[in-house]
């Protein structure tokens, strides 16, 4: 069995960001599973930065801590993740940054610094990289010092390529290091690299010479290293992409024709990705006319234009959608109670980010449940949905958008910084887009004369035609059955039971399967309860401490609005132990679920250090609760 | 046969302040379209919120009636998604340029094909009279406990500097003169805003009809030679400065009529065909976006370039 | 390809060991690896430990921007002055990667 996971630290624009996905490709090219993510600054030139890889030839669920490997060709990212490596593990660094100093890197986080001094210090030493190497040596790691300068010279002096080619390989220099120290082939690590950088032979010829100048040194120096065998996935046509990506790709394959945004991290690459995109050629149209169709997708001034924009798009029949994180959906609240009210369909892909407020921008949070449920003033049900890996964000997406329609009803879709920058690989099989029906609901193209477009039904969906079709309101004010503002006694009552009707036909048209999963064995005495990204981290630590002889299975909420209360209560009241994992700090899937079931989660599971949650998070916390008997473990892993 | 100016009524009843300026601004829409004949079915008339914005109820098309501030961009999205559609946004001064002040200038950037009729009452009708965006500094209403302290902005100048395409004014009580108006601004290919004064016998009683009236004059019985159109950037740089200087004048004389209108910028609309062509006769309201409930592409052949082999 | 350290050895001017690319006024230093640079008068890749005869110390004097490499800063010539006295590696410049937002984050 393969698990392994590395680190390529270094400053923001220093290439890590290429040289990590060098590594993933390199690793998939070598048939084995992915997961990759960056952790990074706030767009700080400068700052430090990582990327962050685990694989193995089984599924990879989450990202793992300490690491195996560590490229780390600058101090900061040595001293920086001295505590990430393991002691089976090697570190790769650059031999003349050892005299330096955490007290004088400028980039450093200063409270980061201070920790380092005082670490160091209480062992009598100077926060230096020679210390850290000295400390990193005592506890067993493999050290491999390069000396950079030297190999550098070497490239330039073979390609004799511009600084900024020559800049770039420093990375490159790094992992194919650590690549080849873990037993990868040189030719997987040059194939990587020209499927990183085919296109630009300025650049790529300088990383494979890099690249093959590293491999020697490392040759020389440390032995021929023993070959990794292949993992089982070769001979594969396989897609890598982030979570960003399959958003959009799903938007874009379910038939989205209007996507508006405000720029904000972490959501902004998802229209990125649909903009790149827009201009897409179809086959098996009927209108022989048309051979391309494009998206319309604009930024808007703010992100209360882009919901509004998006909303009036809606009207006319198109599908459409916008995407944001917390502080842009907080600008759009007005317009989701709007949405609720008018009845229009749409779709907000709502990223989380560490917050309140700005907080991180740039780094994880679970804290919008509760905001995203009650958005909107007045009743405003909508549905909500929270997708725990890429794969499931790419089938909710196309049912998110099904659902909007069919419903007309806004649909918050909840997705977070960890899904948006991690990357995974996929095989063609798993997102098969043929598995969801484009569905569109009660549309009607021409309807007559006399169109109420909030006609009273039983099950509350009133048939909806597009603007331009007829005459007719839509309103966000109370209104009649044709959409006239009226304040009369009884329409406003028979108004809002429409609505309440229409809610219980989504809860009673989606099925339960789709609410909620119980992952695991169904007699297991513990139960965690979690929603979103935490999932895959969850379910790898279910399976380890299996292992260690701890059973637990796993509650996974899916659709948190409309609540499936009762066949979360079935699951619940049979359990002994509840543990409810999420990285918020007031626990809102505990409260959503006392809400709606009078149970009382008593344990729970918090990161609050707006890192990403890891399998051995779990594992730890699952173990203080059963074994120290804790309520509260609040876990802080990650750098 | 041709439509009247009945045909764009409806039944709903008019809850506006007898006397109020916003009847005769109806009037001339109602005249503007049965002169434009346009089809109510394909008219969308989108409010904000405010006495005037409820005029989606009193003219027949296919109406939204949205939040406050926000009719400028529910229209740019209908109007994006179905460029067929002729897209009209009415509401007060509050909900234009003080709420929605942001996405009235957007507006101007984008020029989509979208006309702006502002019911500019200098205050805040629906909430009791508070100072709107236009109300000049130091002016006490009856409805205020002390003066404005806070100075007027120019929604011309405002629509200039942003870029709309097609800039006027009228004035509530002339109704044939607003209505001409109204006419070029719908006919105009871009966004155009018709800054409409508007008494509020209710709230304003500084700038009433008396008021107005002493002050309102039409730029063209000043001058009969008076072309707003812009054909080229040499007649943008010829007459410009003379635009500007009209847009200025607000005190003791109040031009009304066409202030500017260029031809020679083309729409967002455009600017999307060229950049995708086949948005135009395919928009996104009217794209085919599946084949028996199937979608029209494979992820795996779409990205090709996310797709490797190992 | 012209080698800058071979170009100086042919030279007849004594150089010190000091007086490299390292503290000489044509020399960018890479804002990240501060080892490498761009020399302007050769218009080449060059390492902190080469030299030639077009060699300039490095002065805070004109009333224009500096680089000060150890704090990695932007300077006014007022600043640079203070950091220069501080024993800091003053630059005319950092070298910047044109195509380096492709290695950036959002925020
Ligand atoms: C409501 C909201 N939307 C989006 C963002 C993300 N955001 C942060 S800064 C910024 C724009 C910065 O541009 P500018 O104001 O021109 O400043 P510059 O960085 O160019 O100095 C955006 C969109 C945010 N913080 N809050
Ligand atoms: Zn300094």
């Amino acid at each position: 069995m393969i698990d392994l996971n590395l680190i390529i630290g270094g400053p923001q624009g220093g290439g890590v960001e290429s040289a990590g996905q060098v590594v993933v490709k390199a690793i998939v090219l070598k048939g084995f599973n992915v997961l990759g993510t960056r952790e990074y600054h706030s767009n700080i030139m400068g700052a430090h930065s990582y990327y962050h890889v685990r694989f193995s030839d089984g599924i990879v669920r989450a990202l793992r801590l300490p690491v195996e490997s560590i490229v780390a060709l600058d101090a900061e990212s040595v001293l920086t993740h001295i505590n990430d490596l393991s002691e089976r593990g090697f570190l790769v660094y650059d031999i003349d940054t050892l005299s330096q100093d955490a007290t004088r890197i400028a980039s450093m986080e200063p409270s980061l610094r201070r920790r380092l001094r005082n670490t160091f210090n209480s062992l009598g030493l100077n926060p230096t990289v020679a210390n850290a190497i000295k400390i990193l040596e005592e506890k067993g790691v493999k050290t491999i010092g390069l000396p950079l300068k030297d190999l550098l010279k070497k490239v330039s002096a073979e390609i004799g390529a511009p600084i900024a080619s020559i800049a770039k390989t420093v990375n490159v220099i790094g992992i194919a290091s650590s690549l080849y120290m873990l037993g990868f082939e040189p030719e997987y690590i040059s194939k990587a690299l020209e499927l990183q950088f085919g296109n630009r032979p300025k650049i790529l010829k300088p990383n494979i010479t890099a690249a093959s100048i590293a491999i020697e040194y490392i040759e020389s120096n440390y032995g021929k290293r023993p070959i990794l065998q292949d993992g089982p996935h070769k001979g594969k046509r396989r897609m890598i992409t982030s979570g960003n990506e399959i958003v959009a790709m799903a938007k874009i394959i379910g038939g989205l024709s209007f996507e508006t945004f405000y720029p904000i991290t972490p959501a902004s690459d998802e229209a990125f990705h649909i903009e790149e995109n827009k201009y897409i050629e179809v086959e098996g149209v009927e209108k022989d006319s048309i051979d391309k169709l494009s998206i319309v997708v604009l930024q808007t001034e703010d992100e209360i234009s882009a919901i509004n924009m998006a909303i009036g798009a809606a009207l006319t029949g198109s599908r459409a959608a916008t995407s944001t994180s917390g502080p842009g959906f907080s600008l759009m609240n007005e317009a989701i109670s709007m949405a609720v009210e008018a009845e229009v369909p749409i779709l907000i892909s709502l990223w989380m980010r560490a917050g309140p407020s700005t907080g991180i921008a740039t780094r994880e949070g679970q804290q919008d449940l509760l905001h995203s449920i009650f958005s909107g003033h007045g009743d405003t049900p909508k549905i909500v949905i929270a997708s725990g890996d890429h794969i499931e964000a790419f089938y909710d997406t196309l049912k998110a958008m099904n659902w909007a329609e069919e419903f007309q009803t806004p649909v918050i879709h909840l997705l977070d910084k960890y899904l948006a920058s991690t990357i995974t690989v996929l095989d063609e099989p798993e997102i098969d887009p043929s598995i969801v029906d484009i569905r569109r609901g009660k549309r009607v193209e021409s309807p007559g004369d006399n169109y109420k477009r909030y006609e009273i039904t039983e099950d509350g969906l009133s048939p909806m035609a597009p603007l331009g079709s007829t005459t007719m309101i839509v309103s966000s004010l109370e209104h009649d059955e044709y959409g006239f503002a009226s304040e009369d006694p009884i329409d406003r009552e028979e108004m809002m039971k429409k609505r309440i009707r229409k809610f219980e036909t989504i809860a009673k048209s989606i099925p339960e399967s789709e609410k909620l999963v119980l992952h695991g064995d169904i007699d297991a005495r513990i139960t965690i309860i979690s929603f979103g990204s935490t999932k895959q981290a969850i379910l790898g630590a279910i399976e380890e401490l299996e292992k260690r002889g701890i059973k637990i299975n796993f509650l996974q909420f899916r659709i948190l609005s409309p609540f499936p209360s009762n066949s979360a209560l079935d699951v619940l009241s049979r359990s002994e132990r509840i543990i409810s994992v999420e990285s918020n700090a007031m626990g809102q899937l505990s409260l959503l679920v006392r809400a709606h079931t009078g149970v009382n989660i008593e344990y729970s599971i918090r990161k609050l250090n707006a890192r990403p949650l890891y399998d051995i998070d779990i594992v730890y916390g699952v173990e203080r609760i059963i074994k120290d008997n804790v309520k509260s473990v609040v876990v802080s892993s990650g750098s | 046969m041709a439509r009247s100016w009945l045909d764009y009524r409806t039944e709903a009843w008019v809850q506006w302040c007898p006397g109020c300026g916003d009847f005769g601004i109806l009037n001339s829409i109602h005249k503007a379209l049965a002169e434009l004949d346009i089809d109510p079915k394909r008219l969308v008339i989108v409010g904000g919120i405010g006495c005037s914005s409820r005029s989606v109820y009193y003219i027949r098309g296919s109406n939204v009636h949205t939040i406050h501030g926000r009719s400028i961009p529910v229209a740019s999205g209908i109007k994006l998604a179905n460029p067929e559609l002729t897209v009209i946004v009415v509401g007060g001064d509050g909900d234009i340029l003080g709420i929605g002040g942001g996405h009235f200038i957007a507006l101007g950037r984008r020029n989509i094909d979208i006309a702006v009729l502002i019911f500019d009452n200098a205050v805040y009708g629906l909430t009791k009279g508070q100072a709107g965006p236009t109300l000049p500094v130091w002016v006490k209403t009856k409805a205020l406990p002390y003066p404005n302290v806070q100075g007027n902005i120019n929604p011309l100048l405002l629509a200039f500097a942003s870029g709309y395409t097609f800039i006027a004014r009228g004035y509530a009580y002339h109704v044939n003169q607003l209505k001409d108006i109204v006419k070029a601004a719908i006919q105009h290919k871009g966004s155009a805003v018709v800054d409409i004064l508007q008494p509020c016998p209710t709230y304003n009683d500084y700038m009433t009809s008396e008021w107005y009236e002493k002050r309102i004059y039409y730029l063209k019985d000043e001058d009969p030679t008076w072309d707003p159109a812009i054909r080229s950037i040499d007649e943008y740089r010829v007459k410009a400065p003379r635009i500007v200087e009209k847009m200025l004048e607000f005190g003791d004389r109040i031009p009304l009529g066409i202030f500017y209108q260029d031809l020679t910028r083309e729409t967002l609309e455009d600017r999307f065909e060229k950049l995708t062509p086949g948005y135009l006769s395919s928009p996104p309201a009217k794209r085919p976006i599946s084949v028996d409930s199937k979608p029209l592409v494979h992820p795996f052949k779409l990205f090709k370039d996310k797709v490797l082999v190992t | 390809m012209i080698h800058i350290m071979s170009l100086a050895s042919r030279g007849s001017l004594k150089l010190s060991g000091k007086a490299s690319c390292a503290s000489c006024w044509n020399w960018l230093p890479h804002v990240h690896y501060p080892f490498i640079g761009y020399c302007s008068i050769w218009r080449v890749t060059t390492f902190d430990d080469y030299y030639c005869l077009n060699y300039e110390l490095v002065s805070v004097s004109g009333d224009r921007f500096y680089w000060c490499s150890t704090c990695k800063l932007r300077l006014t010539r007022d600043d640079a002055i203070i950091h220069w006295n501080g024993n800091h590696r003053i630059f005319r410049a950092a070298y910047v990667d044109p195509d380096v937002r492709e290695e950036l984050y959002e925020g």
